[in-house]
């Protein structure tokens, strides 16, 4: 969590939960240093992938002797390339992130700067490339994925006190990441995923596109999922201003009505386009729901395209 | 509604709805990320009632009126009239013997029968106060449902023959009491015959309105009608002289008042215990005020008591008045005189100092004849005689030319003087050698030393001037009370060698000192420097000689006077406090009882010859008699009745109600019973209906507050 110092402080047992998951990618992942994540491109690990006739310019060493001796011909041995991943971090940090918890809960950007830490602990310490956006109104805080802990204590400052403001436009500020993302990587999208839905539809589908394995983690606050309140109540909304004044009990019903068709359609999206989708609020225990997901998540494999 | 001014309290009720309303439009606007899945048209009826917090409100109006309601003791029909508190005051001023018009009763009577019926008709719960009040407050039960001491209270109620003054502060002072009774039907009777004088106030603008505002009190003035016949008022009467001596006369005066607004005839009594001594009639216009004296002469030695009377009219308690004649004990004086001045034989009448000395005291006695008699006897001796004398009989000795006396007679005079005696020296100018005399009469003289003789060529006349005088023994003489003094001159006097204690009395206009007195143990000395001869002086032979006389024989005798009480006669108003002086029971103490209409006690200390005389209320003729001393002389007491109950204007309804204020009852004995309305107090049922919304709305805040926990909201 955030704190004092302007860094990010994770609480140690999450840590620890976290610790030996592996944060792996469903596809083929693309990076410049040698790694574990299976890649697209050939290279010198020990999984042997075909052979291909030895062509000018090839490595002699990489020659097929073997081969030769049988047919006469020059064969090439080609191997996989493991590399390392970068890992993409999408904070939204409009002013919706930032609204006040009730009983000193933490709100939701605090709560997914939490998250966003820890996947950049897991992903620096399995010598992986994290990166962090932080988008508000427009894109306030673009550090690009690198290695290292010097690189993880950066990222930990910022995300202590996330820059950004306004909002309202999430999915159109994060279309504009994906040029900067590039290909074959991971994302995470840590958002309320409050504002209208296509925009961000569009912008899961493009991250798709380019082969990024997406996860998006809806995090919201406990008080709008279940909209507990029973006294005569203005609203404001905190982005836009726009103030609404009513009984809760008369609004209740059909605010959770929409808001249950709202999630639904996120969920259906997600899953007919394989993003991976965790939806949590301030409420619940983070370090069980959190550990228990990249778990699943981990389990549930990697493959190849 | 038994407390008006609690439902002043329901304004307090605009108190939840503005809080209500005040809460409704300054909620503390709520961050809200999901606003856009409120519905706009639910949104659109905020401000419409919402049930919850109408039923809470209402719920909460509904237990403040509860409230309020109980404050305020709300009353319900009943089948009966419920419990009562009533504070009964009634009016035992002199103005209540006034008879009713039947003739048989005063009001007083008939007030306390219709009390009495009151209290008789008490049920369980009822709660009465009885106050009897006039001048002052004699007897107040306080609030209590003891019907035997009610009715033992009522029954003993009397009639004074005070005014009414406590009468206003016991209303006051009963309202005060009243307001903090509880009882549904709470009511102020006041029985009196609304007589204005007793309800006006010293403090200005007063009212008991404020006393009343806001309680459940009902006032009641009970007016019931009253003979109001022609009424003479004999306002009083005193003796003139208040004292006299026996087979003297004095006159008494009563002071006639005819209060009605036509011509009266009465006829006024001078009465002597039953016995009516005589009579007058008067004739006195409408609001005419005459003084009627009658003379009387008092043949016996005793003190007695008198009644005037007048003929019976239209209020018979004014008609009556009480004064006392002390009788005055005569005076020995004995003239000692040297044998110059023998006294004359038979009935001839001599023309020396002492021989006019003597007259002056009492003619009678020294002419012979039945005409000017004195309450001064005076026995006439040589001073050879005087040693065979019992001084202690005389109240006054007088030396009349007597220049010297054996040591022994001088002892027996100085011992005398000195236990309360009076002596009167009087010098000759022809006869007395001064140097024996300062000598031989020196213990008498406290200081005193005649010098040589003088006989100035002009007779010298007296000094008028006051100041020049340091006793007021003859200030009668100089200020010509007693007669004339232009022609009085002084011819041949002694000069004074030395003034010792003594004080002049008197001087000649050249500063010589003709009378001085001094003070010797208890009693005086009055030493002159001149004869009464009429050589010596003119004095003799004015008509001021009788008043100079006496005066010295007064003074030299006042330590008899001071026992007898000269300072006030015995005749007051009722209540008034009176030191009665009795010498008789000095050194007895105990206790000193007056009988008369009624009968009371005063406590007397040894030490003193008085007891003081306060709260009698009943006029009439009091005899001081004490166990101790039965065969004592008769000592009287003339008790009046207050001079202010006599008046005819009463109050009207208009300044009852302005003295109380709105909801003032005026009524007539007979009709108090519809007085209260058959109403009970819904004490229970408030209380119940205060509980059950009490416990609603508590369960209603409750059940909120755990909802709200429940959601954990932030609210």
């Amino acid at each position: 969590m955030p704190n004092g110092n302007n860094s990010l402080t994770i609480d140690p047992r999450l840590l620890e939960q976290i610790k030996g998951i592996e944060l792996k990618s469903r596809f083929l992942v693309r990076g410049l240093f040698e790694n574990r994540h299976r890649t697209r491109d050939f290279g010198a690990s020990n999984e042997f992938v075909e052979h291909k006739d030895y062509q000018q310019g090839d490595e002699i060493r990489r020659i097929d002797w073997r081969a030769f001796a049988r047919t006469r011909r020059l064969y090439v041995k080609r191997f996989e390339m493991e590399a390392n991943m970068r890992v993409h971090i999408l904070l939204d940090t409009s002013d919706s992130m930032r609204v006040p918890a009730a009983d000193r809960r933490p709100t939701k950007l605090d709560l997914a700067a939490t998250i966003a830490g820890a996947v950049a602990m897991m992903a620096v310490t399995q010598q992986d490339s994290s990166g962090l956006f932080c988008l508000g109104d427009k894109i306030e805080e673009a550090i690009p994925a690198r290695q290292g802990l010097r690189h993880l204590a950066l990222l930990y400052q910022h995300l202590g006190a996330p820059a950004g403001k306004g909002g309202g436009n999430f999915g159109q500020v994060a279309w504009e990441t994906l040029q900067r993302i590039g290909r074959r990587g991971v994302v995470f999208v840590l958002t309320d995923a409050l504002d209208d839905l296509d925009p961000m539809f569009e912008t899961l589908k493009g991250l798709a596109v380019r082969e990024q394995d997406v996860s998006l983690i809806q995090v919201l606050d406990e008080t709008e999922l279940t909209f507990p309140f029973d006294t005569m109540t203005e609203f404001r909304h905190p982005e836009s201003g726009q103030r609404l004044m009513g009984d809760p009990l008369q609004l209740r019903a059909r605010y959770l009505e929409r808001l249950e068709a709202h999630q639904s359609r996120i969920g259906e999206f997600c899953r007919q386009h394989g993003v991976d989708y965790l939806r949590l609020h301030n409420g619940e225990d983070l370090i069980a729901l959190f550990s228990s997901h990249f778990v699943r998540r981990l389990l549930r494999g990697s493959g190849r395209c | 509604m038994l407390n008006p001014l609690m439902l002043l309290g329901l304004f307090g009720l605009a108190a939840p709805i503005l809080i209500h309303l005040i809460n409704r439009r300054r909620m503390r606007p709520r961050l809200l990320a999901t606003l856009r899945f409120l519905d706009p048209q639910d949104v659109a009826n905020a401000f419409a009632p919402v049930p919850r917090d109408v039923l809470q409100l209402l719920l909460r109006l509904l237990l403040l009126t509860l409230f309020i309601l109980l404050m305020a003791r709300l009353t319900g029909p009943s089948q009966t009239v419920g419990p009562r508190a009533l504070a009964i005051v009634l009016d035992n001023s002199m103005s209540m013997k006034r008879l009713v018009p039947d003739g048989k009763k005063t009001l007083f009577e008939s007030h306390r029968a219709r009390i009495l019926e009151l209290v008789r008709s008490m049920r369980p719960g009822d709660y009465i106060s009885f106050t009897l009040a006039g001048d002052k407050v004699f007897e107040s039960t306080g609030f209590t449902g003891d019907r035997s001491a009610l009715e033992r209270a009522v029954t003993n109620a009397w009639v004074s023959d005070g005014g009414g003054r406590a009468l206003l502060g016991t209303l006051e002072d009963t309202l005060r009491e009243l307001r903090s009774k509880r009882a549904p039907n709470t009511a102020l009777i006041v029985f009196s015959d609304q007589q204005a004088s007793n309800y006006r106030s010293p403090r200005e603008n007063f009212t008991l309105a404020p006393l009343l505002r806001g309680s459940r009190i009902k006032p009641v003035f009970v007016v019931d009608p009253v003979t109001n016949g022609p009424n003479v008022e004999l306002k009083g009467a005193e003796f003139h002289p208040e004292r006299a001596y026996l087979g003297a006369s004095g006159k008494v005066t009563a002071r006639l008042h005819n209060a009605s607004e036509t011509q009266q005839v009465v006829t006024v009594a001078l009465k002597s215990g039953p016995a009516t001594v005589e009579t007058r009639t008067c004739n006195l216009a409408g609001g005419e005020t005459a003084h009627v004296e009658i003379r009387q002469m008092f043949d016996s030695p005793n003190d007695t008591v008198w009644g005037v009377n007048l003929s019976e009219d239209g209020f018979l308690a004014d008609n009556d008045a009480y004064t006392t004649m002390r009788m005055l004990k005569r005076r020995q004086v004995l003239l000692v005189t040297s044998a110059h001045y023998p006294k004359p034989e038979g009935l001839t009448l001599g023309t020396s100092g002492a021989d006019l000395f003597a007259c002056a005291l009492n003619p009678a006695e020294a002419t012979g004849e039945t005409f000017g008699e004195t309450y001064i006897s005076v026995k006439r001796v040589l001073q050879d005689e005087l040693e065979r004398k019992a001084l202690s009989m005389y109240s006054v000795i007088v030396l009349y030319g007597v220049q010297e006396l054996v040591p022994d007679v001088v002892q027996d005079l100085a011992g005398y003087v000195r236990q309360g005696g009076g002596l009167y020296i009087i010098p000759d100018t022809n006869i007395t050698f001064v140097a024996t005399f300062n000598k031989s009469l020196a213990p008498l003289l406290a200081g005193f030393e005649l010098g040589d003789p003088r006989e100035p060529k002009v007779a010298a006349p007296m000094d008028g001037n006051e100041k020049n005088v340091a006793d007021p023994l003859l200030l009668g003489l100089m200020r010509e009370e007693w007669g004339t003094v232009n022609d009085i001159r002084f011819a041949r006097y002694f000069s004074v060698k030395e003034k010792g204690s003594a004080k002049a009395a008197l001087k000649t206009q050249d500063g010589d000192i003709l009378l001085a007195v001094a003070q010797l143990g208890k009693g005086r000395v009055c030493i002159q420097t001149h004869s009464w001869n009429v050589e010596d002086t003119s004095l003799p032979r004015s008509l001021a000689f009788v008043g100079v006389a006496h005066a010295v024989v007064d003074r030299l005798s006042s330590r008899d006077a001071d026992t007898e009480g000269a300072a006030r006669p015995d005749h007051i108003r009722v209540g008034a406090f009176h030191r009665l002086m009795l010498p008789a029971f000095r050194g007895l103490g105990g206790e000193v009882t007056l009988e008369g209409p009624r009968t009371y006690a005063f406590m007397m200390s040894p030490e003193d010859a008085h007891v003081t005389v306060k709260d009698i209320y009943v006029a009439g003729a009091y005899r001081a008699t004490h166990s101790g001393k039965p065969a004592a002389r008769d000592r009287w007491l003339a008790v009046n009745p207050s001079p202010d109950e006599s008046g005819t204007v009463f109050m009207t309804a208009d300044q009852l109600a302005s003295l109380c204020g709105v909801g003032t009852v005026t009524a007539p004995s007979d009709r108090l019973d519809g007085l209260f309305r058959p109403r009970r107090e819904l004490l229970v049922l408030m209380l119940a209906l205060v509980f059950v919304a009490l416990a609603a709305e508590t369960a209603g805040s409750l059940l909120s507050r755990r909802k709200k926990e429940a959601h954990g909201s932030g609210a």
